[in-house]
């Protein structure tokens, strides 16, 4: 068990975003969390990287609790849970290339120092994976197309080898084609590395063949959890099923 | 227009700016030099400007004093900005409590009229150019720690510093390769137009008598010398009077198209 929460709740004021959540995410397991606007994926996800503070409950990372962690476990955390966010172009710095942002995770605190030649072999080496010409590397986020842009977060994220990658609506933001080319590149990715992956998104129809499971969540809460294969042909909550039909 | 306006700003400062850097190597005459019998010259070939109630050559003063604005400004608002940014970071990053402690006593500070600052502080610790400099450097600490403090601030929630924060990087690094390039040109902005308020302040100090002290120049003292002799001269106001309007104001110009440029700019680190 790599990344897992027991009891996670959060309230933003009089807003109720997660309440009472557990989960647990396996070495180089997949999974989906799905649910409509405003149920608390996000502020889950954001839980479990350890950006947001719950109000109560617990995160695990590699079985230590992250509140508790010492200086060195923490900073072992920090890098091995990546973010890729919904909005690409928002998520990489305007003023600086492209070169530069995804220079930047080697520079993550505690990381052994890495020339800028070894980054740059490292950083070519990954746009091969996700499909980019190097010449993108000389841009700024304005002058990418969105597709682009989201496989630059991509890349930024997953560069530095992390343990759990968390996408938070990582392909809403794209056209229909450009999503069904970003889920194929994220596919071959899997096959290749023993990552574990959280893919949250409203689109159940997105994430149905990149995850091994799935839960449901409505109102901060969990609803239905279960195998991807389960979930899509078998749903048990009717809140899923109303899920899948808006997805087709 | 603004490109224009940009141009504009930039040849009303290399009028200072030259006779100031001049001066360093050259001028006409000695600053102190008096010569009692040419005593309100009026315009000559001997002394471009003419000269004042002692003969001396107010070409060659104001050069000096040129340098002494352009200088004592940036100098003075190059560390108030230094320390400033340090304070609006801190305060910006740190918790609730330091933070709101730092945020007060930047606007207590603010709260006092600058001039009155500068001329407490000259009183206390003594007139001359390093207190005066050293006065208006504080004067400029609550501004810029103010504006930084709001531009982090601003920045704090946008994706590609959640992204920063996610990616496990320190918060010196965070300030420095990602706040920085965002806030910069705003900063250079206030920079600018902040030198120009400082050479008001040290014209308005010298021209009360706490500044720069005689015999030396500067635009204030200058211009106090001139005012007694008002009635009878009054063109002696004229050449450090309309320097020191083509200086601030080339500043000011500056500080609102720099602003502009600056942004084109952005990638500082490559
Ligand atoms: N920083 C915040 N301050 C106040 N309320 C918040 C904040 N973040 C989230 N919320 C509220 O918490 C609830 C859950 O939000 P969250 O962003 O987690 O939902 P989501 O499932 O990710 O939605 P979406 O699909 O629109 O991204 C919402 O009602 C939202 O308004
Ligand atoms: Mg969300």
């Amino acid at each position: 068990m790599i990344l897992s929460c027991e009891h996670v709740s959060k309230n933003f004021k009089d807003t109720i975003a997660v309440k009472d959540v557990s989960l647990e995410l396996e070495e180089a397991e997949s999974i989906g969390i799905v649910g409509e606007s405003g149920s608390g994926k996000s502020t889950l996800a954001n839980i479990l990287g350890g950006l947001v503070r719950p109000n109560s409950g617990t995160v695990y990372f590699e079985g230590e609790n992250i509140m508790d962690m010492k200086k060195h476990n923490d900073l072992n955390f920090r890098q091995n849970v990546q973010f890729v966010f919904q909005s690409p172009k928002e998520s990489l710095h305007p003023y600086l290339k492209v070169r530069t942002s995804l220079r930047e995770p080697f520079f993550a605190k505690g990381r052994p120092r890495t020339t800028k030649k070894e980054m740059d072999r490292e950083i070519l080496r990954a746009l091969e994976r996700v499909q980019l010409n190097e010449t993108v590397l000389d841009k700024y986020p304005h002058q990418l197309s969105g597709g682009q842009a989201q496989r630059i977060s991509i890349v930024r994220a997953m560069i530095t080898d992390p343990k759990v990658v968390i996408f938070d609506e990582a392909v809403s933001a794209l056209d229909i084609l450009v999503q069904k080319e970003v889920i194929e590149i994220l596919k071959k990715l899997r096959h290749n590395i023993r990552t574990s992956y959280l893919f949250i998104t409203h689109d159940i129809s997105t994430v149905k063949s990149l995850t091994d499971r799935i839960i449901v969540m409505k109102d901060g809460k969990i609803v239905e959890t279960g195998k991807t294969d389960d979930i899509l042909n078998n749903p048990q909550a009717p809140y899923t099923k109303k899920l899948i039909a808006s997805a087709i | 227009m603004r490109k224009y306006v940009f141009i504009l700003s930039v040849i009303l400062l290399l009028i200072p700016l030259s006779l100031g850097i001049v001066s360093f190597f050259y001028t006409p005459y000695p600053i102190t030099e008096m010569d009692i019998d040419n005593r309100f010259s009026g315009i000559s070939k001997a002394h471009l400007l003419g000269t004042d109630q002692f003969g001396r050559d107010l070409l060659s003063r104001l050069m000096v004093a040129s340098r002494y604005a352009l200088l004592l400004g940036t100098v003075s608002v190059t560390l108030g900005l230094c320390a400033g940014a340090f304070i609006g970071v801190i305060s910006a990053l740190s918790n609730k409590w330091i933070s709101m402690i730092f945020l007060r006593f930047i606007d207590g500070m603010l709260a006092f009229p600058g001039i009155v600052l500068a001329m407490m502080f000259v009183v206390v610790f003594g007139d001359g150019l390093y207190s005066t400099l050293i006065a208006i450097a504080i004067f400029m600490i609550p501004i810029f720690a103010r504006l930084t403090y709001s531009l982090i601030k601003e920045q704090q929630h946008a994706l590609y510093i959640v992204a920063a924060k996610s990616m496990g990087l320190s918060t010196p690094r965070i300030v420095w390769r990602h706040y920085l390039p965002v806030i910069l040109p705003r900063l250079v902005t206030q920079f600018s137009a902040s030198i120009g308020s400082a050479i008001l302040i040290e014209s308005a100090l010298s021209y009360l008598g706490l500044g720069v002290v005689p015999p030396n120049a500067s635009f204030g003292l200058m211009l106090k010398e001139a005012q007694s002799f008002m009635l009878s001269y009054p063109y002696l106001i004229l050449p450090s009077g309309i320097l020191l309007v083509i200086t601030v104001l080339g500043l000011n110009l500056m500080g609102d198209t720099l602003n502009d440029r600056l942004m084109k700019l952005g990638d500082t680190h490559d």
